[in-house]
């Protein structure tokens, strides 16, 4: 196994006058766990990328990358290609062949390992990560977290020393993000990889790994074990305290005493040394209650034969109301927006619409560009400059929308929607890729759009984002809305689906759904009206 | 007959297409149709024979009717056209003829449809042409992601602009298309990424594929290779030469032809029996269990 340090590591990109990475010293041992973290644009893929000569990109730098004290550039290329495995942020592009099996033979057939060494390979690591029931499967079938769990094998498969992933579980849904990042640790526990991983969701990689770095503007910020960073974090007051899981988060809101909890269980551990008094807590209510669409007893399937995704839904979409959709992969989210939308048509069932002016965010919000600029995109609304600087775009006027990255993308699609002045607003995975900090902002401009009158329905596996700036919330199960309340009753009468400060406080404060709400319990103050702002 | 290597199964299907669209003799003709009509049914059951069937049998009837209603050569008239040609017992037997031959080799190809699959054809040109190979699976791979991408982005295109008259309809075609093939470009680069990350192109690739040799290959291509031998041997001594115009001339069922076209029945049974052996030996291994 391997070793990786990196040495006072500066790095421009060319027509950029601002150095992305600035002189940046970080190492990781060998076997170890390395977690990097920090809001999108921090530099976190820059630096990934300068680990591997292949996918270094173009610009001005100097410093030094050491592999086993050895400088990279004077590592061969399929030396590299054999000792750094790395894994990209796109499930879907990362596949380059049809076949399962083919795409896990792909890495050594390019180093052209003889085939029967090859065939044991493939067939060790088909086993280890459990794919061998879909080994025969073509790529295109495959869901997303499969997809995803194929190329971390394809390039596991090659048997390197270092695994570099950038961002793996951004597109991928709560569920699926947890068993790929617990299919990483095992790699980095039972085999012994040095890994490198760069993370939004930090809810459980922090509590995996060794250390962690905190990047912010090409900087190291905080770095050390995870519950250094925590406490430095919150000493420095920084703003990327809030994308902490929410056991830290509470725990830094109750003064920082103590070792630091990284999960639930540490959360409630805290809570149980000085329970939370009992309290009630405000139920968000819509500015208004006009309803503009709805589905009555819908049915749908997508061909003759397949069977039934929407089973006789219900869903009524409100004026003023952000209302959210939440329910496994598959159980017909998307299927049913589309429906609101107009795109698909049921096969039974009457559909009511009091507006035509319907806008519907794409799960792939790139499909919605189709010019060279952003300007020329938002060219259709009235104010374009007001509407760019509601969605923190000024900088971004002039790229190609299809640049930009994945976070900025989103707000993007946002305002182009937006320039067409819906009022029915239909997001499909809006936080998809967002950091902790936009992904507040986001909500916050969701509730001042509601707050004017826009009908605003979205799916999410988000449930986090969901309880704190929705007004309804429904599950979807088996075609139907099971069970369709306030957001405040919805999330504290489910058990799993629900915050981890729920989960966390249930026992002292079955209501409460947020970190501050908790807080405020504990210190007893007054309830913080976070959700109307 | 899908387990067998794929070299095999190629070779196969090889002799039986080449021998059924060079030899136009209505033994041959009528030995390969029922023999494609059997393979297909034992590989796809007959349902999947049936739909082949049903615009297979049209094929054939149109290829009769042209033949005999457009070509007047022969010299036995059958009846005559309102404008003065005859319909020849000649032109009328070649597109029966013609019509056989046609829907034997779509049905050989149905067959090979089956046995052939994207991979064991993979398998097969890989280690002759890799680069070739790769792009084909590669292409194989973006095919159906682009058609769903024009879907998506039409519909969303859709949304937005609810028009329905030709004009908006065609802009909105235009702007999902630019915007998948934008899309593709973008999408390639991290396709490209992930390749070089894995070492693509820094020196000579192997080629894996999952094809075996065993004892059912060995016979099964001994016996090709005999039935072969066998048929070619009877064709050119003249057991399937077959004259249509001015005048049918036939090979005629003589003792020598006669086993001439036995062994071309048999290598066209031969898929059949293969997969008669292997339902046999499951269901004695499942009576033993």
């Amino acid at each position: 196994m391997a070793s990786i340090c990196i040495e006072h590591l500066t790095f421009t990109y060319p027509l950029s006058s601002r150095p992305a990475l600035r002189d940046l010293t970080l190492s990781a041992e060998e076997g170890e766990f390395l977690l990097l973290c920090g809001e999108s644009g921090c530099g976190k893929t820059t630096l990934l990328r300068h680990l591997k000569t292949a996918l270094t990109p173009h610009g001005t730098r100097s410093g030094e990358i050491l592999l086993d004290g050895k400088p990279l550039t004077e590592i061969s290329a399929r030396e590299q290609a054999e000792r750094i495995g790395f894994v990209l942020q796109q499930p879907e592009d990362q596949i380059v062949t049809d076949k399962v099996w083919h795409e896990l033979a792909f890495g050594p057939e390019n180093l052209g390992v003889a085939p029967e060494v090859l065939r044991r390979r493939v067939g060790e690591m088909a086993s280890f990560f459990g794919i061998q029931e879909w080994f025969d499967r073509d790529t295109d079938a495959l869901s997303g977290g499969q997809k995803q769990l194929l190329n971390l094998a394809s390039v596991l498969v090659m048997q390197p020393e270092v695994l570099i992933l950038d961002e793996p579980t951004a597109r991928l849904d709560p569920i699926a993000a947890a068993e790929f990042l617990r299919a990483v640790e095992r790699v980095n526990r039972e085999l012994g990889v040095t890994v490198l991983l760069s993370e939004q969701r930090l809810e459980l990689a922090l509590g995996m790994a060794d250390r962690a770095v905190v990047l912010h503007q090409g900087e190291t910020a905080a770095w050390g074990t995870p519950r250094e960073v925590a406490r430095r974090l919150y000493e420095t007051k920084s703003p990327f305290f809030a994308a902490m899981p929410a056991a830290v988060r509470i725990w830094g809101g109750l003064g920082a005493k103590g070792d630091c909890p990284m999960d639930v269980r540490g959360g409630k551990a805290l809570l149980r040394q000085a329970p939370p008094k009992e309290m009630h807590f405000p139920v968000a209510e819509a500015s208004s209650d006009k309803p503009l669409l709805q589905l009555k007893d819908v049915w749908f399937r997508y061909e003759k034969n397949a069977p039934d995704v929407l089973r006789g839904m219900e869903l009524t979409v409100q004026q003023g109301e952000i209302l959210a959709i939440l329910g496994g992969n598959g159980c017909g989210k998307t299927t049913a927006l589309r429906l609101l939308a107009g795109t698909l048509r049921p096969q039974r069932g009457k559909i009511t619409r009091q507006t035509q002016r319907v806008s519907m965010l794409p799960q792939e919000p790139t499909a919605l560009f189709t010019r060279p600029s952003l300007r020329q995109e938002l060219a259709e609304a009235e104010k374009p400059d007001e509407l760019a600087a509601l969605m923190e775009l000024e900088d971004l006027l002039d790229r190609d929308p299809g640049d930009l990255s994945g976070g900025e993308q989103q707000r993007a699609a946002m305002a182009v929607l937006l320039a067409r002045k819906p009022e029915v607003l239909l997001l499909d995975e809006p936080t998809k890729g967002m950091d902790a900090m936009f992904r507040r902002r986001f909500g916050k401009l969701l509730q001042r759009l509601a707050q004017s009158g826009l009908a605003i329905d979205l799916v999410s596996h988000d449930v986090e984002f969901c309880a704190e700036f929705a007004h309804r919330a429904g599950l979807l199960f088996d075609g139907q809305l099971l069970t369709e309340d306030d957001s405040r009753s919805f999330f504290t009468g489910n058990h799993f689906y629900t915050t981890a400060t729920n989960r966390m406080a249930r026992q002292w404060l079955p209501e409460a759904l947020l970190c501050e709400e908790v807080i405020a319990a504990c210190q007893n103050g007054d309830a913080p009206d976070s959700r109307q702002s | 007959m899908k387990q067998l290597h794929c070299a095999v199964s190629f070779g196969f299907f090889a002799v039986v297409l080449i021998v059924t669209m060079l030899v136009l003799h209505p033994a041959y003709i009528a030995i390969s149709l029922l023999g494609a009509a059997g393979s297909l049914a034992a590989l796809t059951g007959w349902h999947g024979l049936r739909q082949r069937i049903r615009w297979v049998l049209p094929l054939m009837v149109l290829t009769v009717f042209f033949n005999a209603a457009f070509q007047h050569r022969g010299v036995t008239a059958l009846w005559y056209l309102p404008n003065g040609n005859a319909v020849t017992l000649e032109s009328t037997v070649f597109g029966l003829c013609a019509a056989g031959m046609l829907a034997a080799a779509v049905l050989w190809c149905g067959c090979m449809h089956q046995v052939l699959t994207s991979d064991k054809l993979m398998a097969l040109t890989g280690p002759l042409l890799p680069s070739v190979s790769l792009l084909f699976s590669m292409a194989l791979r973006m095919a159906p992601r682009i058609l769903r991408r024009l879907r998506e982005t039409y519909d969303v295109q859709k949304v937005l602009d609810t028009g329905r008259d030709p004009v908006s309809v065609l802009r909105r075609c235009i702007r999902a298309l630019s915007a998948t093939v934008s899309w593709m470009l973008e999408h390639a680069v991290v396709t490209a990424d992930s390749m070089k990350a894995r070492g693509y192109g820094v020196g000579k690739r192997t080629h894996f594929h999952r094809e075996r040799w065993g004892a059912d290959e060995t016979v099964f291509s001994a016996a090709l290779l005999l039935l072969t031998a066998l048929t070619l041997a009877g064709i050119f001594s003249g057991s399937g030469t077959e004259v249509f115009y001015p005048s049918l001339q036939f090979s005629p069922p003589t003792a020598m032809n006669l086993a001439a076209w036995c062994c071309w029945a048999l290598l066209c049974t031969l898929p059949m029996l293969h997969i008669g052996k292997e339902a046999l030996a499951w269901r004695r291994s499942a009576s033993s269990i």
